[in-house]
């Protein structure tokens, strides 16, 4: 066999894969969507572009060429190209909006079946695909027209070339604006990102998209390289292939997938070889089928060993390192764009958030159990009780991340559409921090004040391709605010650890960091001091003292009397899902119904 | 109205296959909490292993049957090479490394037994006839030894130790093993019972479909989903009553819309239940 060709083959192949890698890494390693029938957008894509370029049936060509396809529109093949990308992020959009809810299994499942359905009809819809004989001829551009046929082959590898090196560059640029940030927010801990705000169905669904048009485009490279596309090129087990070069790789890194790929290329090309050990020919020429089997038994085990034994891939996440502060770091007071204080230092007698009767059953037990309270603007409300009495229902119930039976939500005199979910409370000023801090894990503690600061309108798929000038600036302000946030807490010595090497004070404070950068008028914060020091704990409500200067209310959560005492007037009692008293601290230390409740007796 | 009723008599079969396939999973999820991909070479695996057997002098009820423990051991055996190690590190991996065991497994299958299909060795019965309606035996024969099958598997669930423990396991993984349920165990024998009563589905669909190929279980996979969540993942009768359903709607669908698309009916009503009620359409749980 000749070096030169089989070598060149096999780059084009390993790009056209590498390809394939990036696009499902796209949708997994950025936004977390676990695809398991990737191959259909390859194939949309490769009969796409097929069609489009073919010369029309009747044509002197498809005469002399004997074909018998139905379609075929004689354009260009850069236009097949572009349709073929087209047609792919189609094919995304169109499963992404059906199925980019459901969790991760029965999105594998349903991504596998939608898949196999494709499948199906194109095996079976032989007037648009030929069946299972294919279709030949494919126009293979420039061929012995301006480029020689000795050299094709080296020409459509340069194409390639140029091709992923544009989508590597894009895509690896696209990864460190708001939108890619996003993106891997979303995969770290989708809950967390809708609880600060971020429309994270749709910034799922524009990934799962780009995925969809570069699975769209290699089909494309793929079939005008071969001249033949048919339905037996796309079974499930390519799926995996491309999800073995993405593993191998290193999710999350694309330079790493594209290695991937090229490692896959050549374990999977080197069997072709298998036939030349001695033991193994004997083997082959009795059963035709060995040599592809034994190939495909390497493959599944290397899948196995791969998930096993080397779970980062060759090429691990970049780290990524923040831009440095700029010059004068700006008071603590900018981390807020604007101002939210209409009357900042003493409470007023509105209350700000109100809730009415709100129920939660899990089962036959009332978690919640017809709670009723008002949270005064510009307060710091303390929310007690014993463990169980509910406190957590309520703060997930009013931040839309539970579904209340029963009870309604006020904000400012408004009833929020609080079913929409944690995003839309975000919207109507609403924002909460978690007992155990939900962090982004794998991205650093700037880029997770980053994320909670940044604009939705700097976040979208439009802002990272167009609107280069506002995205700058919006970036360029959060940043400020986020390196203030950095300093006002005290983290300047982590800002480029990733937040899942964090201890766990450091995680309290980057979570009421995201807060501040999130700037909502309400917080609600569960348990912000828990597994603190004693001395960070005081700090901590310090921090929550001075944002409540500024005129952010306040409701807390919280078991550590002595810092609720201080800090939190009025305290709401709850018990046993509903709510026993309410009033200033020293009232409520005295009230026999809480002692009553926490000790389980007044002493005689 | 024969044709019909014809239709039905396929249909039941086919279903009573997928139930007792569909059960088999489902009752692997109950414990494991993840959809094993590797399921569906089982199926394969019990087929062949009944064809090897029956090839030796086994009588086909014998050979069955140690066809179905021995995948069962295989079962336990992998699980406990490829998927124990996994379970503290969440979903994701163990879906990949189940879908490589299922590629491992059929493809060696392929390298001893070759890719064409093999008959298998069910003696050619004369199928009833009962006025203009012919009921083949073989399709009786599948769905008495389905029902059989369900049977057997319901005085397991609700008659043993092993069994109560298993729905135990299966409602609230975090009590029982606070309640002090010997994990390694009963994990243990729910691989050996998946895998076993997949060898059984396998068989099943040989004696229906006359043949075994490689990638059988493979390519039934999906059929399996569908019924499989169409009862609500981890409910082993939903499982039962999904088979049913689906094993009526491919014959119908075939029958009367498109035989090209027989399969594609099955993953259309997966797609759909996953969309309208990802809980399944009889079951609890998810």
């Amino acid at each position: 066999m000749d070096l030169a060709a089989f070598g060149t083959a096999l780059l084009t192949l390993a790009l056209i894969y590498g390809l394939l890698a990036i696009g499902l890494n796209l949708q997994f390693g950025f936004a977390g969507v676990l695809n398991f029938g990737y191959v259909a957008f390859f194939a949309v894509g490769a009969f796409t572009s097929a069609l489009v370029s073919l010369p029309p049936p009747g044509s002197d060509a498809y005469l002399a060429a004997g074909s018998q396809y139905e379609i075929g529109l004689g354009l260009p093949v850069a236009v097949a190209f572009a349709a073929a990308g087209v047609a792919g992020a189609l094919l995304a959009v169109l499963v992404g909006v059906t199925s980019i809810r459901l969790k991760t299994h029965y999105l594998a499942v349903a991504t596998f079946a939608t898949a196999e359905v494709l499948r199906s009809i194109l095996a079976n819809e032989t007037w648009l695909t030929r069946g299972e004989f294919g279709i030949t001829h494919v126009p293979q551009p420039g061929k012995g027209d301006w480029v020689p046929v000795e050299v094709y082959p080296y020409a459509y590898l340069a194409a390639c070339l140029a091709i992923v090196a544009v989508v590597l560059v894009t895509v690896r640029h696209l990864g460190e604006l708001p939108f890619g940030r996003l993106l891997r927010a979303i995969r770290d801990d989708e809950l967390a990102a809708r609880c600060l705000g971020k429309p994270t169905t749709t910034a799922k669904l524009q990934a799962l998209m780009l995925g969809g048009l570069l699975g769209g485009l290699a089909g494309s490279l793929w079939t005008h390289s071969l001249g033949v596309v048919h339905v037996g090129q796309f079974v499930p087990i390519v799926t995996f292939q491309i999800w073995l070069a993405m593993l191998l790789g290193g999710t999350g890194n694309h330079l790493g997938v594209l290695l991937g790929a090229g490692l896959l290329t050549l374990i999977r090309e080197g069997t072709r070889f298998l036939g030349d050990v001695p033991g193994l020919a004997a083997l082959a020429a009795d059963n035709p089928s060995f040599l592809p089997s034994l190939r495909f038994v390497l493959i599944g085990l290397l899948l196995i060993l791969v998930v096993r034994f080397f779970p980062d891939g060759v090429l691990p996440e970049r780290r990524r390192k923040a831009p440095p502060p700029t010059a004068t770091t700006p008071p603590p007071a900018t981390i807020a764009p604007t101002p939210t204080a209409p009357t900042p230092g003493r409470p007023t007698a509105d209350p700000i958030l109100r809730v009415e009767g709100l129920q939660k059953h899990y089962g036959g037990l009332a978690a919640v159990d017809g709670t009723s309270f008002a949270v005064r603007r510009g307060s710091i409300t303390g929310l007690i009780g014993p463990n169980g009495a509910g406190k957590s229902t309520v703060l997930d119930l009013i931040s839309g991340v539970q579904r209340a039976d029963a009870g309604r939500v006020w904000v400012g005199g408004e009833v929020p559409p609080g079913r929409a979910g944690p995003a839309a409370m975000v919207r109507a000023g609403v924002a909460r921090s978690f007992q155990t801090p939900r962090l982004f894990v794998k991205l650093t503690v700037w880029e997770n004040l980053m994320v909670a600061g940044a604009d939705v309108q700097a976040e979208g798929l439009a802002a990272a391709i167009a609107g280069i000038a506002t995205r700058q600036r919006l970036q360029r302000e959060t940043a400020a605010r986020a390196d203030a946030a950095i300093a006002f807490l005290n983290l300047g010595a982590v800002r480029d650890t990733p937040a899942g090497q964090l201890s766990g004070g450091q995680r309290k404070l980057l979570a009421l960091g995201q807060l501040m950068l999130l700037d909502a008028p309400i917080m609600l914060l569960d348990e912000p001091v828990a597994g603190v020091n004693r001395s960070l704990a005081n700090e901590i409500f310090e921090h929550i003292a001075a944002l409540n200067r500024r005129g952010t209310t306040f409701l807390i959560v919280e078991h550590e009397m002595p810092l609720v005492m201080r800090w939190c007037d009025p305290v709401v009692v709850m018990h046993q899902g509903r709510v026993l008293a309410e009033g200033p601290p020293a009232a409520i230390q005295r009230d026999p119904r809480v002692l009553e409740a926490y000790l389980g007796g007044v002493p005689a | 109205m024969t044709d019909f009723l014809q239709t039905v008599i396929f249909g039941l079969a086919l279903g009573g296959v997928i139930a007792v396939s569909a059960v088999g999973l489902t009752l692997s999820y109950g414990v494991t909490r993840f959809i094993n991909f590797a399921y569906g070479d089982f199926l394969t695996l019990g087929a062949y292993g009944t064809v090897l057997l029956a090839g030796f002098g086994l009588a086909l009820p014998v050979a069955t049957v140690a066809a179905m423990a021995s995948v069962g051991v295989l079962g336990v055996v992998i699980a406990r090479l490829a998927y124990e190690p996994l379970m503290p590190r969440g979903l994701l991996p163990l879906l990949v490394t189940s879908v490589g065991v299922a590629f491992v497994l059929h493809n060696t299958v392929r390298i001893f037994a070759g890719a064409n299909p093999i008959r298998f060795p069910m003696p050619l019965l004369r199928p009833w006839q009962v006025g203009d309606l012919f009921v083949p035996q073989e399709q009786v024969v599948t769905i008495l030894v389905a029902l059989a099958a369900m049977a057997v598997v319901h005085l397991i669930l609700t008659g043993t130790l092993l069994g109560k423990t298993m729905r135990a396991v299966s409602d609230d993984p975090a009590l029982a093993r606070a309640s002090g349920v010997p994990a390694g165990h009963v994990l243990a024998a729910t691989w050996f019972l998946s895998a076993g009563i997949g060898a059984l589905g396998g068989v099943l669909l040989a004696v229906t479909q006359i043949t075994v190929e490689p990638d059988m279980g493979w390519r039934f996979l999906l059929v399996v989903f569908a019924a499989v969540l169409l009862g609500g993942i981890g409910s082993p009768y939903g499982a039962m009553l999904g088979g049913l359903v689906v094993g009526l709607g491919v014959e119908l669908g075939a029958s009367y819309v498109s035989a090209d698309y027989s399969y594609a009916f099955a993953f259309l009503v997966l797609i759909a239940v996953l969309l309208l009620h990802p809980r399944g359409l009889f079951g609890r749980g998810g």
